[in-house]
């Protein structure tokens, strides 16, 4: 199954630098044409592609950098980028909300931040919003329509325990069909308390399905009809987050809800995409690294990824 | 420029813009809200849209999302505005609601 789409401008631009390199690419590479007409690439040549965020010792996003600034790593080696992409790519995410009972008091501005995360999303961003507690709930249909989503965000209903990780499997799932980038954001103030899924199905599905997760956790305190209860957020988020080349912010005010999600719709907006061709399609699981060449800079990308052909996007 | 210098100028630059729109907006019967940094072009008719103009840090940008497209505006420091090919940000934002009130002409 193809699982990431590389523009045809892009594919033309791989093409033509793989030619003129010597064919080190997984399976090799063709090209004919026919004069006056469009070349015609075939190959059977796989890529994995790699979207990475970078920040600088500060943590602050760093957008507009070169191709050469990058090195990509598969399990440890350093690999040629022959893939590259700074400018702004759309995609397609889940905003998924924690709306069991220890967020009543914190509602509306959930919903607030909620809402700077949408109207932050671009024209060509598409999105649907979801709620979880003892129930887990969609809005229906990917939309870019930003006042159908904000609409949707006050529809969704109140519930009791908290199905962290059922509601990010099934934010998974909703995003299978879809080309491109695939994003989940969930937002929870508390531990799973009634899942029948854990973090390693969840992770597994992420993984296979090339999602990015990106976790905002809370630590809350509400009160429960007898006595005052802090929660903290799940700690899986964060590995979750970090697996998938995500993000996980851990907040202790409500105050820093907004600031977070549209910190979160910048990120996506200012990410790279990078792609290499593996040396041997093993059907293995490599590690993924991405390093960059400026002191102070880090990039986070998903850290593993299968080296099959059947998973990796042809260019053909 | 800074981040906080780019915060301070994406402030004034959108507030300048939502000032330069207000005539347009009583005149054409459309609605502007600028909160939490984020400008927004509400229209009801002649046919519902919205048009957001929003500043994207990371960049030094604002970046507007208007008749299913971006646009993003570049800090011009000659003439201390955001503009994209010169037109600065109340001026594009004026030209994109009457393309949009024009073509829709109710």
């Amino acid at each position: 199954m193809r699982s990431f789409v590389i523009p045809a401008l892009a594919i033309a631009a791989l093409a033509a630098a793989a030619q003129a390199r010597a064919p080190s690419t997984a399976e090799g590479f063709a090209l004919s044409a026919v004069e006056g007409q469009e070349p015609v690439f075939r190959s059977s040549t796989r890529i994995v592609p790699v979207v990475a965020t970078v920040v600088d010792a500060q943590g602050r996003l760093v957008p507009g950098l070169d191709r050469d600034e990058f090195t990509i790593l598969d399990n440890g080696k350093p690999q040629e980028v022959t893939f590259f992409q700074n400018d702004v790519q759309p995609f397609t995410v889940v905003v998924m909300l924690d709306y069991s009972a220890s967020m009543t008091a914190n509602l509306d501005r959930l919903q607030a931040a909620a809402e700077q995360f949408i109207l932050r999303m671009l024209p060509a961003d598409k999105g649907q919003v979801g709620s979880f507690s003892d129930k887990i709930q969609f809005s229906g249909t990917f939309t870019s329509d930003r006042d159908d989503l904000v609409f949707a965000l006050k529809d969704l209903q109140f519930g009791n325990p908290t199905r962290l990780y059922d509601a990010t499997y099934e934010s998974i799932a909703m995003l299978k069909d879809v080309v491109g980038r695939k994003v989940v954001l969930v937002f929870t103030d508390g531990d799973d308390t009634a899942s029948r899924m854990d973090m390693g199905d969840v992770l597994d599905r992420a993984k296979n399905d090339e999602a990015m997760i990106y976790a905002i956790g809370l630590e809350s305190e509400y009160f429960n009809g007898q006595r005052k209860v802090r929660t903290r957020p799940d700690r899986g988020l964060r590995r979750l987050a970090d697996e998938t080349g995500g993000g996980y912010f851990e907040l202790k005010k409500t105050d820093e809800l907004a600031p977070t999600f549209t910190r979160v719709a910048q990120e996506l907006h200012s990410q790279y995409t990078l792609g290499f061709s593996p040396a041997a399609l093993d059907g293995k699981e490599h590690k993924l690294a991405v390093r960059m060449k400026q002191p102070g800079m880090t990039a986070r990308s998903r850290r593993s990824y299968i080296a099959s052909p059947d998973r990796l996007a042809p260019i053909d | 420029m800074t981040e906080q210098q780019f915060r301070l100028e994406a402030g004034r630059a959108l507030g300048e813009a939502l000032r330069a729109l207000v005539p347009l907006a009583e005149r054409r019967g459309f609605d502007l809200d600028l909160q939490d940094g984020v400008l927004q072009l509400v229209f009801d008719s002649p046919a519902p849209a919205k048009f957001v103009a929003s500043p994207h840090g990371p960049a030094r940008q604002i970046w507007i999302s208007a008749l299913g497209r971006t646009y993003r505006l570049a800090w011009n420091a000659e003439a201390s505005a955001f503009a994209l090919e010169g037109e600065a940000l109340p001026a594009l934002l004026e030209r994109l609601t009457l393309d949009f009130l024009d073509r829709h002409p109710g």
